[in-house]
């Protein structure tokens, strides 16, 4: 028995001192990421650390994202020159595209206007849509004839030559603020996954046998997604196993935006534990974390001093808690108004957050520009909700929540308690159910602040706490009767494309995973849609403040807390930088290990 | 003995019908539209058609009924269905996780039950000795401990502290032969101590006990009357006896390695069936949880079985009938 | 009929209590038994018992578990829960107590200034020297080596401390992520070259420090409550201030009052008269949400949220009044008679004012830890002690969660044991004495049951039936299913240990004596399985405890802000929590395996002394 401790304890000795001496003079990135799906490519599920790997491994989009967030024409490397406008007779946009010569696959083969035309026939399909994938393409003329598989040609995507292609934007989707992003969309290996398929350039525009497309759609679908050997991007696809992806620098890769080559030789992307990534970081597992907004985890990273590179900047986005504007109490705005006076915000950032977070007023992430621009004007005219019983039971009394059980008293706000609830004209009692999802001390905060705070205004307030699928059937199945909550706890996070459109507009209030809240209100409809066709940044401005005013009365969803996102990386790795905007993978060309 | 083992196949069948259809009935009941959770992202526009066509690519657009005969019947052909959250086929999603728990629970049979073995042998004959003692309360305090805290425990001191082992995860790819073999090795190490710990409370007392059983035997002291060697009496004697029993949870075991450790491989990410399925459960992944469940009754009703009939072919006095 | 049923019924009962008492009396067996009796021969319950008390561990295991349960029941009886308290300031606090106790030293001297953080306190006498005190966080209370006796101000926030010398230099020290116990390069740059300092304060995360001119600058976390940002009208006018977490309160030099901070709420809308120069103020202080100020007629203006009470607790005073003080959710004032009045939260003591508390002429609070000073330059003390085990993420006292967590995990154990044993006992005495197609069908039923993989099933469960329940009903749910998923192991336990019994000798010859079979049953086989029965409660008890756990911990059992010893280790998932507040997951952790130890270890000597084998000499 000794023998064996003995023999195990020695083992143990001699695997802890050869990993000390592993290969540590590999040209090697590791990179702590979170759990993965393993779509490498768009159109299935949105795990945005998916998203990293497609940042990485697919590239010459002819539309880029600056450090600012604005859209760009990526004429470094992939266009040759600024594609030419023209605006057509019927209302209709045309985009000309030319592409550089000598772009190549990690294959070795030219990339071609093929290979782009592909991408957008594809992805507009009626195939690509049976075999569960997400249609993309919605502006382009034609797109709805050929989505639904009535017709095999795609009018507003067409081919001109071997390096030029066209794509034309439907009258209906015009003007748009950032219509850069129509024709965003990175080429796809068309002589790999449909070397043979029937791509016709016709004046009609791209025809297509829809037989074969939709039998492409599938093999993309269940074989590419998972395993994009040809791709284009800075790294080429060597495997994902075991959790781990694993990249290797792209030979044939041009450059990204600025003309950068990748200079690190392999990346592995590891998923692991985010309620361990600090340490994970600090014990030398992996090179580089993103995205921590805890302060024991930052303070961690930060005591080690020069050893780690820290980049911190504003999140993109903020916490939320959607208020359903088609259910129970929470129609009435006033009622909407007093949870927002309920919940101390400031604690939320001060104590909780342990002084990294901020307050946000409204539907705007601290990272945008124009909020940056517009800081003093936020401040000054949107109202902050502050925390204040009082003034929850002054909104509540212009609401129809204002009377005794009897349905006619009028309600006496000093005595608001537990026992003594508000009622309205009909003696339905003024209650508030509200779904939470795991645990975490924010969101423990805030029902504890809830539950505590809501009786001193007469209100009921039941939380549950539900783990996320539960919570999402909840919310997406509103128009059903047998849903009972008003309020949940969710987060937000803006694309490049800051559009609020689809999360407030009435058109989509029966479309929760779009409009969270369910709001459909007249005049915020026609900002939205004011805002989206702003044609000058002057424009766009005004109309955002117009926007923010409006949503901050309206309070469909409210803003609990937003923060700065950490990055932090092993100083090892040289040229660290991040933005909100671009982050580790979209930058990942400027890094380099020492 | 033929006749008992073709009645007891007879009725394992409708025992994996009955459990296969309160399975199915625990999982539909379960809140969330795993057709819902399927679509993420893309315009509101065409969210309709997409829900739709996920329902109809899971099999979620026919009536209950036939949803499961029609899984009942995929199972029968080797197939397990589609996965919600993974977008690909249940067989897919679960081959690599599944290699890796049956990998790790190897690790753990050998070291719970060589230790097992050996000290409950130990134990057992020197009955009382501060030997024995110490190990009755350590395996006390084993069945005592949340596996949970034991691997954080593990995690803490040997992760972050000390810094000897990775805290979590698997091995790393695309290394050199040596280099991923000592990979794996140091991955291993943490769960395989913390899976073993907590198995090894239950065998060794198991062992033990049978082991005394049969030192209480007439032919033990026979033996002993005899003048045999005490080494011989327990090792050629007595443990052979001792051995049929521990023969049968070694079985029970065996069938344990598939269904592995939720929990330890939660608290070490490891890529295993229980971190699998309990992601599956968060996620309402139906296929991939009803099919990973039935597969884990069937090797539970298996093993159980093979343990019977290995117990009436080692021990002459079980008759089976 | 009726009555027929009661009269069975009765019988059973009363042969169980005969079962029973023979079990655990002795001696009361001679009568009967007096064929058989010999001299040497204990009753079987005496060897049980004299076995299991002398085998050393179960004493162990006795005192382990009684101890655990006394923790939970008679402590959590003395200290209340209130589940939805929580003071985000204190959270994760260290364990230690003691933060009231002021350095003797202090005594009789001349106190200037006393300010306390969150769980410490610092003093200046008269001779400008600092006194630190209470327990130490992030280095609030060691005092740096620069201090020297020229000490005019001091300000506790809540981690940092920062003091003002006669020169106008500033010290800080303590936490300073956010810069706030420095005197930042960017207030530096603000301020003019001849510009002195001359009053400090500080709160959450922030420090502010006031100019000869009357400006103010905040150093610190000022993101949240926007501290950063001082009003033009008002800079260059202010006399004095005082700080909370989200607003100051200014007095300004024409004797009114100014806030800043975040605005809109009940503490922005200060009284007009206080605004408007009808009354001057002297002295502000303010809470976390309310302000108070004295006017120059010993008059006392109270403005804010009536949280706790502050607004309309407010008590009616008819003397003049010579100091006021603010705590973080209490308020005070003293009288010229030298007496203290109090209102507000008293969840940590905050009013309970010492008895002989008497003739006071000055009084500091900040935070939870109160001081005055009398006539004789005696201290006395109030609020906030410490914390025996420290306090959680949302500042709950820990001990108190254990307590009460205890209580909900031993409670929904041995439900959830009771259960299984019921269900046990009752399915496994059906099939084993009923035996033929009964037997068969049940425990077919049995083995559908357990081949259900039991993690995978308990989640299931609670996720699907807990869908529309509070987090109480929740924890009867889980209580529940652990019972009704574990029977079949009781069942087959009992039914195999029937099925021995009733081939023993002595059984058979009882039959043939013709004894009836419900007297075989009741006298000799129930005994047995009874036996049985107790040591798989005891173990199986001991699993429960840890299912609830390890449930509660992947976040399927108990829900907070109910406590559970398993959901209050769900904070262990986090490597910051394992790493630096180890209190949080080594005390659950230790409670947990404490109390199944215990059990265990009762139920491996209750095993050992009800074997036969082992009662061989």
């Amino acid at each position: 028995m000794k023998k064996l401790l003995t023999l195990a304890a020695a083992a143990l000795m001699a695997v802890s001192l050869a990993g000390c001496g592993g290969e540590k003079n590999e040209n090697k990135l590791v990179v702590g990421t979170q759990d993965m799906n393993g779509d490498f490519v768009d159109g299935v599920t949105n795990n945005s650390y998916d998203a990293d790997v497609r940042k990485l491994i697919h590239g010459y989009n002819p539309v880029d994202v600056d450090n600012d967030g604005n859209l760009i024409w990526e004429t470094k490397v992939t266009l040759d020159g600024d594609p030419k406008t023209e605006e057509n007779k019927d209302g209709s946009k045309t985009f000309t595209i030319k592409l550089k010569d000598g772009l190549k696959w990690n294959d070795g083969e030219p990339v071609t206007a093929d290979d782009y035309v592909f991408n957008f026939v594809l992805r507009a399909s009626n195939g690509w849509t049976k075999a569960g994938c997400n249609p993309t393409g919605v502006e382009i003329v034609g797109f709805n004839q050929f989505n639904e598989g009535k017709t095999d040609v795609l009018a507003g995507v067409k081919k001109i030559d071997d390096l030029t292609f066209s794509v034309t934007i439907s009258k209906e989707n015009l003007p748009y603020y950032w219509e850069k992003r129509f024709v965003m969309g990175e080429p796809l290996p068309k002589h790999v996954l449909a070397k043979d398929a029937k791509f016709e350039a016709t004046d009609e525009g791209t025809k297509v046998n829809l037989k074969e497309l939709a039998d492409v759609a599938v093999n993309v679908k269940n074989d590419y997604i998972k395993n994009p050997t040809v791709t284009c991007g800075a790294y080429s696809f060597k495997g994902y196993k075991n959790k781990q992806v694993q990249l290797e620098a792209n030979k044939e890769y041009a450059g990204d935006w600025k003309g950068k080559k990748p200079a690190i030789e392999k990346i592995v992307m590891k998923s692991l534990d985010a309620d361990k990534d600090a340490d994970t970081l600090v014990a030398g597992e992996v090179d580089l974390i993103f995205g921590v907004v805890e302060a024991e985890k930052i303070d961690k990273v930060k005591e080690k001093g020069d050893a780690y590179t820290v980049v911190h900047y504003p999140r993109n986005g903020y916490g939320t808690m959607p208020l359903s504007c088609y259910y129970g109490a929470t129609q009435d705005v006033n009622v909407r108004h007093a949870i927002g006076y309920l919940i101390n915000t400031d604690s939320i950032s001060n104590a909780a957050m342990k002084g990294y977070g901020y307050a946000c007023y409204s539907d705007y992430g601290p990272a945008q520009k124009v909020y940056q621009k517009n800081k003093e004007w936020v401040k000054k005219e949107l109202n902050p909700y502050t925390f204040s019983i009082d003034k929850a039971n002054e909104a509540l009394n212009e609401s129809p929540y204002r009377f005794e059980k009897d349905g006619s008293t009028p309600f006496d706000s000093s005595k608001a308690s537990a026992d003594y609830l508000r009622y309205n004209e009909k003696g339905e009692v003024l209650s508030i159910s509200h779904i939470g999802t795991e645990k975490n001390p924010i969101t423990d905060n805030i029902k504890l602040q809830l539950t505590k705070n809501a009786p001193l205004v007469g209100m009921k307030y039941e939380i549950t706490v539900k783990d996320f699928a539960t919570m999402i059937k909840c919310y997406s199945e509103k128009q059903k009767s047998d849903v009972q909550y008003n309020v949940y706890n969710m987060a937000t996070a803006y694309t490049e494309v800051p559009d609020p459109h689809d999360e407030v507009h009435g058109k989509y209030a029966e479309y929760p995973n779009y409009n969270p809240s369910g709001i459909n209100d007249d005049e915020l409809n026609k900002i939205v849609e004011k805002l989206r066709a702003s044609s000058s940044t002057e424009e766009y401005e005004a109309n955002w403040k117009e926007y923010q005013k409006r949503w901050n009365y309206l309070l469909p969803v409210i803003p609990t807390y937003t923060n700065d996102y950490y990055d932090f990386a092993s100083s090892k790795v040289k040229g660290f930088k991040t933005t909100p905007f671009r982050n580790w993978a979209k930058n990942i060309c400027n890094f380099t290990i020492e | 003995m033929l006749r008992y083992i073709v009645k007891r196949i007879l009725s394992l069948i409708p025992v994996v019908f009955i459990i296969s259809i309160i399975l199915f009935g625990l999982i539909k009941v379960m809140p969330g539209d795993p057709a819902k959770l399927m679509v993420q992202g893309g315009r509101p526009e065409t969210y309709d058609a997409r829900v739709e066509a996920a329902r109809e690519s899971l099999g979620l657009d026919k009536d209950i009924v036939t949803q499961y005969v029609r899984w009942m019947g995929n199972l029968a052909h080797g197939d397990l269905g589609m996965s919600s959250t993974y977008h690909t086929e249940v067989k897919n999603v679960v081959a690599e996780p599944l290699k890796n728990t049956v990998f790790l629970n190897i690790f753990v049979l050998i070291f719970s039950l060589g230790i097992s073995i050996l000290v409950g042998i130990r134990s057992a004959v020197k009955k009382g000795s501060l030997f024995d003692q110490f190990w009755q309360v350590f395996t006390l305090i084993g069945m005592s401990v949340p596996t949970f805290f034991l691997g954080l425990c593990l995690i803490f001191i040997f992760s972050f502290k000390l810094g000897w082992l990775p805290s979590f995860g698997m091995p790393e790819q695309g290394l050199s032969t040596g280099a991923y073999i000592l990979s794996w090795i140091k991955h291993l190490i943490l769960p395989v101590t913390t899976l073993t710990i907590i198995q090894l409370a239950g065998t060794m007392r198991y062992v033990r006990n049978a082991m005394l059983e049969v030192l209480n035997l007439d032919f033990i002291r026979t033996a002993r009357s005899k003048g045999l060697s005490q080494k011989v009496i327990i090792y050629s004697h007595a443990f052979r006896n001792a051995l049929i029993p521990v023969v049968t949870i070694v079985i029970t075991q065996i069938g344990m390695l598939f269904s592995g450790s939720m929990i330890t491989e939660s608290v070490f990410k490891w890529n295993g069936l229980g971190y699998i399925l309990l992601q599956g459960l968060n996620a309402r992944d139906i296929w991939l949880v009803a099919s990973m469940n039935l597969f884990y009754v069937v090797i539970y009703l298996v093993s159980n079985f093979i343990a019977d009939i290995t117990y009436a072919l080692v021990d002459p006095r079980v008759k089976l009938d | 009929m009726a009555s027929k049923d009661n009269k069975q019924k009765q019988s059973i009962f009363s042969a169980f209590g005969r079962m029973f008492k023979r079990l655990f009396s002795f001696g009361g067996r001679k009568k009967e038994l007096n064929v058989f009796e010999e001299e040497e021969i204990k009753s079987p319950a005496k060897v049980i018992l004299s076995n299991f008390l002398h085998n050393k561990y179960t004493i162990i295991g006795a005192v382990l578990f009684i101890g655990i349960f006394s923790f939970s029941y008679i402590g959590g009886a003395f200290h209340k829960i209130d589940p939805l308290y929580h003071e985000s300031v204190l959270q994760n606090i260290g364990p230690g107590k003691g933060y009231l106790k002021y350095p003797s030293e202090l005594e009789g001297k001349n106190i200037v200034q006393i300010s306390s953080g969150i769980t410490f306190s610092v003093g200046l006498t008269d001779e400008g020297k600092v006194y630190a005190w209470g327990k130490d966080t992030d280095g609030a209370t060691e005092l740096p080596n620069e201090l020297g006796t020229d000490i005019v101000k001091i300000a506790a926030g809540d981690r940092h401390v920062v003091a003002l010398t006669d020169t106008g230099e500033f010290i800080g020290w303590g936490k300073n992520d956010f810069h706030q116990a420095e005197l930042t390069y960017e207030v530096k740059a603000l301020m003019a070259e001849d510009e002195k300092l001359v009053d400090i304060t500080a709160n959450d995360l922030y420090s502010a420090v006031l100019s000869d001119k009357g400006k103010l600058y905040v150093m610190g976390a000022t993101n949240a409550n926007g501290m950063d940002y001082v009003p033009e009208e008002i800079q260059g006018k202010i006399k004095s201030m005082d700080a909370s977490s989200y607003n100051m309160v200014l007095v300004l030099k024409d004797g009114t009052i100014a806030t800043m901070g975040a605005v809109g709420n009940e503490f922005s809308k200060v009284p007009k008269e206080l605004t408007d120069g009808s009354v001057k103020v002297i002295k502000a202080k303010m809470s976390a949400s309310n302000g108070i100020a004295l006017d120059e007629e010993g008059k006392v203006h109270v403005w804010g949220s009536n949280e706790n009470g502050l607004m309309s607790n407010i008590p009616q005073v008819d003397e003049k009044i010579i100091d006021i003080a603010a705590g973080r959710s209490s308020l005070y004032m003293v009288g010229e008679s030298g007496k203290v009045y109090a209102w507000g939260s008293n969840s940590l003591n905050e009013i309970n004012i010492p008895k002989d508390a008497k003739n006071i002429k000055q009084i500091f609070a900040s935070y939870f830890q109160m001081y005055a000073v009398d006539d004789n330059n005696q201290i006395h003390a109030w609020g906030n002690n410490g914390y025996v085990l420290g306090t959680d993420v949302q500042g709950r006292d820990y001990l108190t969660r254990l307590m009460h967590g205890g209580r909900v995990t031993l409670v929904v154990g041995i439900i959830a044991v009771v259960i299984e044993t019921f269900l046990g006992l009752l399915i496994g005495m059906i099939a084993g004495f009923k035996g033929g197609k009964i037997d068969n069908l049940l425990m077919r039923f049995a083995e559908i049951i357990s081949s259900i993989p039991f993690m995978p099933l308990v989640i299931t469960l609670s996720a699907s039936l807990g869908n529309s329940m509070t987090s109480d009903q929740k924890m009867y749910l889980i209580m529940i299913i652990l019972g009704v998923i574990a029977w079949p192991g009781m069942a087959r336990l009992v039914r195999a240990q029937i099925l021995i019994e009733r081939e023993k000798d002595f059984v058979l010859a009882a039959r043939a004596l013709g004894i009836k079979e419900r007297s075989i049953v009741i006298r000799h086989i129930l005994p047995n399985v009874m036996n049985i029965c107790i040591v798989n409660m005891t173990l199986s008890y001991a699993d429960k405890m840890l299912m609830e756990a390890a449930l509660s911990f992947l976040g399927f059992g108990v829900q907070d802000p109910m406590p559970s010893w398993g959901n209050m280790l769900n904070g262990a998932q986090k490597a910051t929590v394992i790493e630096n507040y180890w209190w949080q997951w080594i005390t659950p952790a230790v409670c947990v395996v404490i109390a199944a130890l215990g059990i265990n270890l009762i139920g491996d000597a209750l095993r050992e002394a009800l074997d036969p084998k082992e009662n061989e000499k």
